[in-house]
């Protein structure tokens, strides 16, 4: 067994960053513990053997391509967009292909949970079994897992947010009920997990701003938001939203798994 | 502690310096290129995700979190992309088709090529979870702190993960013949 502490000073003493204090007492110890010196000895002999392992050079012009891409996106000329195209324009400078698989996935689901959430378009269907047999399932909602779900406003409000997930499809369900503007600015990290669609069932004109790890929101009246998020590794950290009215902010963080 | 020198040419690049953005790829293509190599097995896939990661780097310079070293979450962003690549890619091309055999002569396997060779074929044996974390500990320097920033896993669990990735690298080794004790 050896101590945890000394397991730490074996190991800053092979990267060699120990004090002088640390490695006599080291020495002491590995006096009197065979296992912790056999541990140091491998620890050693594997750093030393691992160190002499060469690294790989890049291709030539890896540097050469990244610049070009870069700088080919820097030129591109600026439009003068609205809120909702400069969003859409940042979203297909986001896009490459694995991403725009990702994007129509997540559009399809955005819209079949937003059709199973508030009714399918055309009202309530009648169902005539009287010329059917076998048996039909339509269960989406249940594959999504809810990851959280919280209200905010004032203590009568129906104002809600929701958040459901499937695999590394994050679907986050915004309700609000206001007569005032209220302004929902969503902020998250957007090397985790990036957006790849909103939808607002209403189409209440809102205004959107989008950027990197930003989405801002101004609205007005009642609506549904839905917006769909590709997580990139499926452990994404959650995401803050400040809801803001003309007297007051209230931030809410929502995990999203 | 945070490297001053990357930290002053992040700044320059929010300032709109692109040039200063071209020395941090200088910087940090190759071992970002290595890990995606290690990572992937695929020399034209590493390729690309090292661009990738930095052309991703470039655009989300502003979100860049100052606490840590811009090199973590340059392997942060580049990790994720070889993650998901892999989730995608079916199929994995060997890096190196041929195994080593066995029966090499203690002169062959002391040359420096052949034991480079060999080094790289014992780590590509092992799971991506644990090639990663080797990656990042032996060839990136990582303190577990930001291995534990890269990889979005708490600092205790990289402790014993990279136990048990070392623990496995370590008997690899030793069956190859590379990990010798007089």
């Amino acid at each position: 067994m050896i101590d945890e502490e000394f397991s730490e000073i074996i190991e800053r003493s092979v990267e060699g960053s120990a004090s002088s204090e640390e490695l006599a007492r080291l020495e002491k110890y590995l006096e009197l513990n065979s296992e912790a010196r056999e541990y140091y000895k491998r620890l050693l002999r594997m750093s030393e053997i691992m160190g002499r392992a060469e690294e790989a050079d890049p291709p030539p012009d890896l540097k050469a391509n990244i610049m070009a891409t870069i700088k080919r996106q820097r030129n591109r000329p600026k439009q003068h967009a609205g809120p909702v195209k400069a969003f859409l324009i940042n979203l297909r400078e986001s896009f490459n292909r694995r991403s725009a698989v990702a994007f129509s996935l997540g559009t399809v689901f955005g819209i079949f949970i937003l059709a199973v959430l508030v009714g399918f378009p055309g009202g309530e269907y009648a169902w005539d079994d009287s010329a059917v047999s076998g048996t039909m399932t339509l269960n989406m909602l249940d594959k999504y897992e809810t990851i959280d779900r919280k209200t905010f406003g004032p203590g009568e409000s129906r104002n809600l947010i929701e958040v459901k997930r499937r695999g590394d499809i994050i679907a986050v369900n915004i309700e609000i009920q206001t007569k005032d503007i209220i302004r929902l600015s969503l902020t998250y990290d957007a090397t985790d997990i990036f957006c790849t669609g909103i939808i607002n069932r209403n189409q209440s004109a809102p205004e959107f701003s989008a950027s990197a790890g930003r989405i801002e929101i101004a609205h007005q009246g009642n609506d549904i938001y839905t917006l769909i998020f590709n997580d990139n590794d499926e452990r994404s950290t959650d995401i803050s939203i400040v809801i803001s009215t003309d007297d007051k902010d209230e931030e809410i963080r929502i995990a999203t798994d | 502690m945070v490297n001053r020198g990357d930290t002053i040419l992040v700044e320059r690049c929010l300032g709109g310096d692109i040039d200063a953005f071209e020395l941090l790829v200088g910087k940090y293509q190759k071992p970002i290129f290595n890990l995606a190599l290690r990572m992937l097995n695929d020399y034209d896939n590493a390729s690309d995700i090292a661009q990738e990661t930095f052309v991703k780097a470039y655009r989300n310079l502003a979100s860049f979190d100052r606490k840590y070293e811009f090199f973590s979450w340059l392997y942060r962003i580049a990790v994720n992309g070889c993650i998901n690549f892999s989730k995608k890619e079916k199929r994995r091309r060997e890096l190196n088709s041929a195994i080593v055999a066995e029966n090499k002569t203690p002169e062959e396997i002391h040359n420096n090529r052949e034991l480079n060779r060999l080094i790289w074929d014992v780590v590509s044996e092992l799971k991506q979870d644990y090639r990663v974390l080797i990656m990042l500990k032996y060839y990136g320097k990582q303190s577990y702190r930001q291995i534990a920033y890269i990889i979005n896993t708490p600092e205790k669990k990289v402790k014993s993960r990279l136990f048990e990735a070392r623990r496995i690298l370590h008997r690899k080794l030793e069956a190859r013949g590379v990990l010798t004790y007089d």
